[in-house]
């Protein structure tokens, strides 16, 4: 016998326009530009109607799958943010994530809305700097096997 | 091969379907076949002292069938044959007719078996009794096709007759024992001599019965009385707090042939009895126990308070647990190794261990209450192989009886709690887990601590490492029969406690995450009404909810302002968008923190028409 574990996410449930967001930061930390990395957002309809969800990508490049999507209400998307053939460098932007009433709005006036920033952060090594790290690395392993070889022989 | 599939389930779920129609057909046969009623029978007395007490013991009797009460003589209106008519009228199809009489032995049990038509005749006997105080000749004499019960006061001509006529009824009539030794009998008689005791270790119980002068019967009624009177000792010296120590134990009778048994004659029995505590062993109380047996012991010192048997609730307890004897199912049932529905009687358990003793009682009962569970939950006996049980019990006769219901010695396996083992027993160790193998789902059935007697588990330590006096043997023997007579025949209910733990193959968890950052704008648009271009709006109140599990900093920003009305004009809190930012805490109670923005329109000069646009209240972590 093996359990199954069923675990049901209930979302609160709120009038208007509701829209939730797990988790509320990404940092991906150091990222290998040869390997890239991937993070799951869950983005949540919290609001009692379906919702038209669009994520926009702010001053970074990051990838986000997808980027636009209907989401009834009280359900959960997950969506795949990923990070490739990017330079080495410090980065941080964040991703936008606005819902509105899935119908369309159609509202004349002004109309209210809601939304989630979240920020994204990430470290990409330089490969010169990786090589060059090894290289050193290397030349000092070398190095100290050679110094012990040559006492050895003098003693 | 679908379609097959499909098929099959279809045939399970018609034969599941068919064998649920047959079973509860059949139940219903069963109960429709068998309707029972209750029939308790006392002698009765022209006093209607004596039949009161008897009348509130039956009163006081719980049971799930119609229960009436009939006198054998003295009592118009509610003889034998008005009870049997009540029951009749209440369609019963089978009769437990429960004699309230101290013992098997008396005369007057043939005469209810002759009333309720099980003999042919009635004896035919003849002998002096006392009514009321009134010495007369009672005889059962035949007057044409009938029989009559004839009283003629001594000395006095004519008399009277009352009529013994067989009950008719197409009822079965069982016909149980009389109180006897039973017991709860014997439960009373040591309530009565406690009350009277009052120099522990000395006393001596004298238990004074009617007896007969049939020396036939007179061996029945020596036996049940001096068994009763050494029950009520043992009870009061191991079974009740304080201990009351009884110096001995005597019996007499008043209505025996005092020639050929002067040694249980009252008088010399007192006479010679330290400190003598007299109990009269009568279903009520009167003539007998207030004047007779007085007189009988007259100018003699003795303890006496005159109190029968009625009124104590243990007479109701007899009534139903007697009743039970004769409708307890005790049998189980069982699907074989080849889907066979299998019966499973205690005899048969009691066959396969030697005897039925309490732990082979425990064990049955205990299966039959699970599987009356299983029943209720899956609708269905469970099934050998399918099955199997955990006793918290070692005994062999546990073993041996769960062994033999499952079939197997692999499905049965012991766990004892901690610090116990064969010769440490607790009520921990009247507790079984059946546990259906294929799900994991468990039905666990334990005895109630109250069901045995304070020190009873003590008692047995020493029985079981043999430093127990014969008393204490003897006192833990009985207290094992009685301990079997409640497991089988008390309502299951106040035997056991059952659980059924769902362990099944799927385990459902609920939990509500509240999502990392979340953010609710109730209202869909927000109206500021006219204003003219150059002038300023009446505020209105934008609510904007932190439904988040953390902190968040609010701000705000414009989609779709062509114009750029909207991001000129909107103040939110007296900025405009881009300068507008807030942090909205969260309700960690109940993750809803409402904040309230000021909202109004400072209209340029330029302005004029209706404009449209979309402000975004935008959420993120202020963490």
């Amino acid at each position: 016998m093996i359990p199954i574990l069923l675990l049901f996410l209930l979302i609160p449930q709120a009038s208007g326009i509701g829209l939730g967001a797990s988790p509320d930061r990404i940092d991906f930390g150091t990222v290998n530009p040869k390997e890239g990395a991937v993070r799951e957002l869950y983005v949540i309809n919290t609001g009692n109607e379906a919702e038209r969800v669009m994520l926009t990508v702010e001053g970074v490049n990051l990838t986000v799958d997808p980027q636009e999507f209907n989401l009834p209400a009280r359900e959960k998307r997950m969506v795949k943010i990923s990070i490739d053939n990017i330079d080495a460098g410090e980065y941080r932007g964040s991703i936008l994530i606005m819902a509105r009433p899935s119908g369309g709005d159609g509202a004349s006036g002004l109309g209210l809305g809601a939304a989630l920033r979240v920020p994204v952060s990430f470290h990409v090594k330089s490969e010169i700097y990786r090589n060059v790290m090894g290289a050193i690395g290397l030349s000092t392993a070398i190095a100290t096997v050679v110094i012990l070889w040559v006492r050895r022989r003098r003693l | 091969m679908k379609n097959i599939g499909k098929i099959g389930k279809m045939l399970a779920t018609l034969s599941m379907i068919v064998l649920l129609l047959v079973s509860s057909a059949g139940l219903s046969y069963a109960e429709g076949d068998e309707k029972i009623g209750i029939l308790v029978i006392a002698h009765g007395s022209p006093s209607d002292e004596w039949c009161v007490p008897v009348r509130g013991a039956v009163d006081e009797v719980d049971l799930p069938y119609p229960v009436e009460l009939g006198f054998l003589e003295f009592v118009p209106n509610e003889t034998i044959n008005d009870a049997v008519e009540r029951l009749d009228d209440a369609n019963v199809t089978k009769i437990i007719a429960l004699p309230l009489f101290i013992s098997s032995h008396s005369s007057h049990i043939e005469e209810i078996e002759y009333v309720l038509g099980l003999r042919d005749e009635p004896p035919m006997t003849s002998e002096r009794v006392i009514i009321d105080g009134m010495e007369m000749d009672r005889s059962i004499i035949k007057k044409g096709e009938d029989y009559v019960i004839r009283r003629v006061p001594l000395g006095a001509e004519g008399g009277e007759e009352e009529p013994l006529v067989p009950v008719t009824t197409d009822a079965e009539i069982v016909l149980t024992d009389a109180m006897d030794d039973h017991w709860l009998v014997a439960g009373i008689v040591a309530d009565r001599t406690a009350d009277l005791c009052t120099n522990s270790g000395r006393e001596t119980l004298v238990l004074v019965a009617h007896g007969t002068r049939e020396e036939d019967n007179f061996a029945g009624w020596v036996k049940s009385t001096s068994t009763l009177a050494d029950q009520a000792r043992l009870k009061l010296k191991y079974w009740r707090d304080p201990a009351v120590r009884l110096g001995g134990t005597e019996i007499a009778f008043i209505h025996h042939n005092e020639t050929l048994h002067p040694e249980f004659t009252l008088r010399p029995i007192v006479e010679n009895a330290r400190d003598p505590v007299v109990v009269p062993l009568m279903v009520s109380e009167g003539y007998f126990t207030r004047r007779k047996i007085p007189s009988l012991l007259e100018n003699l010192s003795y303890a006496y308070d005159g109190r029968a048997l009625t009124p104590h609730p243990n007479v109701a307890d007899w009534i139903e647990i007697s009743a039970s004897e004769e409708f307890t199912d005790l049998t189980l049932q069982i699907y074989d190794e080849r889907g066979e529905l299998l019966n499973i009687s205690l005899d048969d358990l009691g066959s396969a261990h030697g005897h039925i003793c309490p732990c082979v009682a425990a064990a049955f009962k205990a299966s039959q209450r699970a599987f009356l569970e299983w029943g209720r939950v899956r609708g269905r006996a469970p099934a050998r192989g399918d099955l199997e049980i955990i006793s918290a019990h070692p005994s062999d006769g546990h073993i041996e009886t769960f062994e033999y219901i499952v079939n197997s010695s692999d499905d049965v396996m012991v766990e004892l709690p901690e610090g116990t083992d064969i010769m440490n027993l607790t009520v921990e160790n009247y507790n079984y887990r059946f546990i259906e193998k294929s799900t994991g789902d468990m039905i666990v059935v334990s005895v109630k601590e109250g069901l045995f007697p304070v020190g009873f588990f003590e008692m047995r330590k020493r029985c079981k490492r043999g430093v127990a006096t014969p008393d204490e043997r003897l006192a833990f023997k009985l207290a094992k029969e009685e301990l079997k007579d409640k497991i089988l025949y008390l309502p299951a209910e106040e035997v056991f406690e059952v659980k059924y733990i769902e362990c099944g193959s799927t385990a459902t968890l609920t939990a509500e995450i509240i999502p990392a950052i979340a953010v609710t704008v109730p209202s869909a648009s927000i109206d500021f009404g006219r204003v003219g271009a150059g002038m300023t709006s009446e505020s209105q109140v934008i609510t904007v909810v932190n439904t988040g599990a953390s902190s968040a900093r609010i701000s705000a920003m414009m989609l779709n302002d062509d114009s750029g009305f909207y991001n000129e004009s909107l103040r939110l809190n007296g900025l405009n968008i881009g300068s507008f930012s807030t942090v909205v805490p969260s309700d960690t109670s109940d993750f809803r923190y409402e904040y309230e923005i000021l909202a109004n329109l400072v209209v340029p000069d330029w302005a004029g028409g209706t404009y449209n646009g979309t402000i975004l209240f935008v959420a993120e972590s202020d963490s």
